[in-house]
């Protein structure tokens, strides 16, 4: 992410390419929709309005409305008030068969794929489709899959291959293949590069301007301007529930833009990093990882220290972080505080001083139909139970600082953890492991589907916790955050550390190069 | 957050307001099974009037009390998203070890209960330590153990019959303090519930039934904890068992069969979620004495016994609905898809 660029800071906020929206033909209106949750207000009176053809970007922070806009059009929640036109229509939408009946299709953040099916039977199971219903023959299936994914230009997908069983990334492709497939006539895609690969971007990207040439309006959200720049020519700017403006993306700078997702200036997304490494070694390891695997890392952590873990996609480095907390069985020597010995549940890791935030904030974050306050309790239940009697003011006393330090936007500590926003929920589940007052915390992606200011905070967050002399293993898909936020990088390659990298200097193409060259190995 | 100023205090008062106001649709969710049961009361006692007495009620309180214990049980490891059939094999056993082992003395009484209670949580412990280790489906390893434990009591009393000492039937029907012993029974289980429904334990139950992923990320001792739940269930059981054996005055080694799903069926009227994540003992037993005066009230109203079965169903769906009414309405305010 690029944040300063001189050309755009030179423009002034009056210049900007605002589009008007008089004689422009719109065939996506929003009008002035609003949703209410309890007291929180999602939706202000947005307005908003797109064109067939074109890619059209929404961009705004964690919380500005863009998923409840979304789960507007695509009928998973009706909105309190304001009306929807669809290709000159008026339409309501009361269930999500509603808005696929009209058209809309949409590729969400949590994947909606059902686990137990094959990749195949996933392709066309759809409730709109009442020709798929009886009789499902498995070979006709297969090749239509197959068919389907060709035309599509999806790789290395199994047909037969349960969902439940596939990598994230596929996951994440073969629902964009699902929702294409229907020759949507709006298609959404919410955060849908959030878990690819940089060349699965280039491939959506494509796609997307595909769709968008036969006719369809596309949505495209993410949060990593470079790709929205790369595959919209316009876009909206959601803040506080309301739309601030579309604009046309060849005349504003990312500086801008950036400014009015925020209503403020940012200072900068990358703290200035000083290493706050000291002497004493926390935690080493030596050909370590999870007994499934091949290979085996060796790590040396020191205390106050942030150590990046880089590589291509799938280099074992999930594995990794597990093996490290002891939610999977491990090989190899590792010592903790100068202590041998493997973890062998997540409870021991804890005890140890061990945290993990992992890959997935629903389905193995947090438990999202409990409170923000029970989900902090959750990791600490020692400190906030006496003679094993939960004590409230404990509970809540914990939950009120976390809100405070990590600026979570939540209407109380009562509020469902669902009901948060994606960075608010990462944020809750980054508070949740601080609470266990771990001397080593294991980041898995966190800065994934998580807008540019909550990023930011992160970042400061992580940098104070190594000022606290807490060591830090970071594991990110962006070379970028690795080279800003980490001391050193440990760049990975079949389960083991090929090269690690001191942050001084290191360039993207460098740390490429490590993990290339890993991989000839 | 500071104080508001004087200027603020009315805007925040107002909110303070809604709050409040906005907790009311999930505190009434929280009250209906306790609603039906006082409207149940309520349409048996406008029939007959002599109903309510402290007498009476303690007649109620007796019929309904083992399927309450066997709730209370039910709950616990319904809220893990589990379920416990071997309830129905515990509760005979129980029954038949009351009618066979007991002796005409205070200490033989009191040694046995909490011996069989043992039994019933270690009965509890099986199913738990099976379904952790073989990593199986709780129905499948507690259908297995109910049989087991319907083949015991059967080895142990074919027939029903045996006999519960005098001295207990005795003490089971005094009154101590103006109240029959089924009522203190009552009161004390609730008292219990009330001190353990905010430990550590019932955190880490719910926790596992609301994602098991996520609270064994999270440092729960996923396989003790799942444990302790089914032992809770199998101790419920047997003490519920040990009840019906003192009302029927002998034991039967297949009593316990018609519990399993009226004990499920008295969970989800106290609103907790088959999928775990939730549920509370004291609303599940208010769902137990609902499915009893139902049938009281169909007696009542005086409809022929031929009809008892279909009318308890129209009580039972009728309460259903209230209580999915309300998880409804919650859900929807929630703003949840679907």
């Amino acid at each position: 992410m690029h944040v300063e660029n001189p050309t755009a800071q030179q423009l002034a906020v009056g210049d900007f390419a605002s589009r008007t929206l008089e004689g422009q033909r719109s065939d996506l209106v929003v009008e002035a929709a609003v949703k209410r949750y309890g007291a929180t207000v999602a939706l202000d009176g947005a307005d908003f309005r797109a064109t067939s053809g074109e890619v059209h970007g929404l961009l705004g922070e964690n919380g500005a409305g863009k998923s409840t806009l979304i789960k507007i059009l695509s009928g998973a929640v009706s909105p309190d008030s304001g009306r929807i036109e669809l290709f000159g229509r008026e339409v309501r939408f009361r269930r999500p068969i509603d808005a696929q009946r009209a058209g809309v299709r949409t590729v969400f953040q949590e994947l909606s794929l059902v686990p137990d099916l094959t990749v195949a039977e996933n392709l066309v199971f759809s409730g709109t489709d009442a020709s798929t219903g009886l009789l499902r023959r498995p070979r006709r299936l297969r090749r239509h899959a197959v068919k389907v994914l060709d035309s599509l230009g999806v790789e290395g997908i199994d047909p037969d291959a349960l969902a439940g069983d596939l990598s994230l990334q596929q996951r994440q492709r073969l629902e964009i293949a699902k929702a294409v497939t229907a020759e949507p006539r709006v298609l959404i895609l919410d955060e849908a590069t959030s878990a690819l690969a940089a060349t699965e971007v280039a491939w959506l990207t494509q796609l997307a301007r595909d769709v968008a040439a036969q006719g369809a309006v596309v949505l495209f959200i993410s949060h990593r301007l470079p790709e929205v720049r790369a595959a919209c020519t316009c876009a909206t700017i959601l803040r506080n529930g309301s739309a601030v403006g579309t604009y046309d993306l060849g005349g504003i700078g990312d500086d801008l833009i950036i400014q009015q997702m925020l209503g403020r200036k940012m200072e900068r997304l990358f703290p200035d990093r000083e290493s706050q490494a000291r002497e004493r070694v926390v935690l080493e390891t030596r050909g370590f990882g999870p007994v499934s695997t091949s290979g085996g890392a060796d790590l040396v952590l020191h205390e106050g220290e942030i150590l990046g873990i880089g590589g291509l996609q799938g280099q074992g480095q999930a594995g990794l972080l597990l093996a490290l907390y002891g939610a999977v069985r491990a090989k190899g020597d590792i010592e903790v505080e100068g202590r041998p010995g493997r973890l062998h549940s997540p409870a021991q890791a804890l005890a140890a001083g061990v945290a993990l935030v992992p890959e997935d904030r629903g389905t193995q974050g947090l438990l999202l139909n409990k409170s923000l306050k029970e989900n902090i309790a959750l990791g600490i239940l020692q400190q906030v139970s006496r003679y094993g009697v939960m004590r409230r003011d404990a509970e809540a006393d914990v939950a009120r600082r976390a809100i405070a330090s990590l600026q979570i936007r939540a209407s109380s500590p009562r509020q469902l953890a669902g009901q948060l926003s994606g960075g608010n929920q990462q944020k809750v589940l980054l508070a949740k492991m601080m609470a266990t007052e771990a001397r080593v915390l294991l980041l898995h992606d966190p800065t994934r589907g998580v807008d540019i200011g909550t990023k930011a905070e992160i970042f400061q967050t992580m940098d104070e916790l190594s000022k606290r002399g807490i060591s830090i293993v970071f594991f990110s898909s962006d070379a970028e955050e690795l080279i800003h936020v980490c001391d050193r990088v440990a760049v990975m390659s079949h389960g083991s550390v090929v090269e690690t990298l001191e942050t001084a200097g290191l360039t993207e193409e460098r740390l490429l190069r490590a993990a290339v060259r890993g991989e000839g190995k | 957050m500071s104080e508001p100023s004087s200027a603020t205090a009315p805007i925040v008062l107002g909110v303070r307001l809604r709050s409040v106001l906005g907790r009311i649709p999930s505190l009434g969710l929280k009250l209906t099974p306790y609603l039906l049961l006082v409207l149940l009361e309520l349409v048996y006692v406008s029939k007959q009037p002599d109903a309510f007495t402290r007498l009476a009620i303690g007649f109620t309180v007796a019929g309904g009390l083992c399927l309450a214990f066997a709730a209370a049980g039910q709950t616990i490891v319904i809220m893990t998203g589990g379920i416990d059939l071997s309830v129905g094999g515990v509760i005979s056993l129980a029954t038949v070890l009351a009618a066979t082992r007991y002796h005409n003395s205070s200490a033989s009484i009191l040694a046995w209960t909490v011996l069989i209670v043992l039994i019933g949580a270690g009965a509890g412990a099986l199913n738990g330590i099976l379904l952790v280790w073989l990593n199986l489906q709780p129905f499948i390893v507690t259908l297995a153990t109910w049989s087991f434990w319907s083949g015991v009591a059967f080895w142990i009393l074919p027939v029903e019959g045996g006999l519960i000492p005098q001295r207990l039937l005795d003490w089971v029907n005094t009154n101590p303090a103006g109240f029959a012993v089924p009522i203190w029974i009552l009161v004390v289980g609730l008292l219990l519930w009330m001190l353990v429904r905010r430990s550590a334990l019932m955190f880490r139950i719910r926790a596992i039934g609301s994602n098991r992923d996520s609270a064994y990320l999270s440092g729960v001792n996923v396989p003790l904890t799942l444990i302790t739940a089914y032992a809770i269930s199998g101790a419920c059981a047997a003490a519920g068992g040990v009840f019906l054996a003192t009302q029927i005055s002998s034991g039967s080694p297949n009593i316990g069969d018609d519990f399993i799903l009226q004990a499920v069926a008295a969970v989800v009227i106290g609103g907790a979620s088959l999928f775990g994540g939730n549920g509370s003992v004291a609303a599940s037993v208010a769902g137990a004495f609902v499915l009893t005066l139902a049938g009281s009230v169909v007696f009542a109203l005086g409809f022929s016994s031929q009809l008892e079965g279909v009318i308890r169903a129209l009580i039972l769906a009728a309460a259903i609905i209230a209580v999915s009414a309300g998880t409804l309405i919650k859900r929807r305010r929630q703003g949840r898809i679907a």
